[in-house]
């Protein structure tokens, strides 16, 4: 017996959970009947979304303090950059390129990126000082920034490695 | 003669292929009296800071990698100083703390730090000293290139390279 669609097994994965919800409905709405349809999210799914790439790192944060510790101050006291690939250069053949995309570096591109950064500097240390304030764990602390991290544009998580 | 000299040393050094430190011998008010053009061909574009001689200091976490880095002669050559790795770290980079130095820093300027290869670079020129974490949670067991390149038409006079250092930390 095959049994599907399943109601509170747990385990939902949030991403797949909100791409099932029809896009064009609110999270509030009145139905035929007049009675309001609400969507609650459970705990999970309000946890920060953190990028694959550093799940591990996260985890290992949470088993170690002072890796913890380090890590948040890292990450809202350092720029995230464009990895760039000079293998051309260094050749002779060609420019400096983005190593994501293979665009050529250009002034204008690296004042782009360059901005996208320093908000997200600004905006990261803002957070990093709030929390702290506030007395939150760094191991929560690095989730959040990592998480910020993880909701930058599509273009400029590409542009430093994080993926899409 | 003492500045011909100096350059003779310095030619010497680059056919020999030492890292010899040149800086100290050079500084820009030197660079006022003369714009001194070598050939291409001579600039030395890469210098292999050795494990056996490189200062590796070796704490729980972190490696200190240091070397002498390039004499930039000619704008448009991509100058390397590559400091390898001489401790098997398993652990992922949390952090690479990175000081570079010119005898003086020339118009045009962009100085890369890279990880394993020219390919996964990140550009460090508005800072002498800085950190980042671009390449975490990567692993550090590889060699760390400096990469410099002055982008401008014309000649310069030569910049010096000084003591170039990454603090890799991992966990």
């Amino acid at each position: 017996m095959t049994v599907s669609g399943m109601r509170g097994t747990g385990g939902v994965d949030p991403a797949a959970r909100k791409d099932r919800l029809p896009s064009a409905r609110p999270a509030s709405s009145s139905g035929a009947n007049g009675i309001e349809d609400r969507v609650t999210l459970s705990s999970a799914a309000r946890a920060p979304q953190i990028p694959e790439k550093f799940r591990g790192m996260s985890g290992q944060a949470h088993a170690d303090p002072k890796l913890a510790e380090e890590l948040a101050y890292n990450y809202a006291h350092s720029e995230q950059s464009p990895l760039i690939d000079l293998s051309d250069l260094e050749a002779g053949t060609g420019p400096a390129k983005y190593a994501a995309t293979g665009e050529p570096v250009t002034a204008e591109s690296e004042l782009r990126y360059k901005e996208m950064s320093a908000s997200l500097l600004t905006a990261s240390a803002s957070l990093y000082s709030k929390e702290k304030a506030n007395g939150t764990a760094d191991a929560d602390i690095l989730d959040k920034l990592l998480s910020m991290l993880g909701s930058q544009s599509d273009e400029f998580r590409t542009i430093i490695d994080l993926g899409t | 003669m003492k500045r011909r000299l100096t350059l003779g040393l310095t030619i010497l050094a680059m056919a020999v292929g030492c890292a010899t430190d040149l800086s100290g011998n050079e500084d820009e008010s030197d660079s006022e009296d003369g714009v001194i053009a070598l050939p291409d061909s001579w600039a030395r574009q890469d210098i292999q800071a050795s494990p056996s001689t490189g200062a590796i200091d070796k704490s729980p976490g972190s490696e200190s990698r240091t070397g002498v880095g390039p004499t930039i002669y000619s704008k448009n050559v991509l100058y390397t100083l590559t400091l390898p790795f001489a401790a098997p770290h398993a652990g992922p980079l949390t952090s690479v703390v990175y000081n570079w130095g010119l005898s003086y820093k020339p118009a045009g300027l962009t100085v890369y730090l890279c990880r394993n290869t020219t390919s996964t670079c990140v550009t460090i020129t508005s800072l002498q000293s800085g950190s980042t974490t671009a390449f975490n949670p990567q692993t550090s067991n590889v060699p760390f290139i400096l990469a410099f390149i002055v982008s401008d038409t014309g000649t310069m006079s030569p910049a010096f390279g000084q003591t170039d250092q990454v603090i890799i930390n991992h966990s």
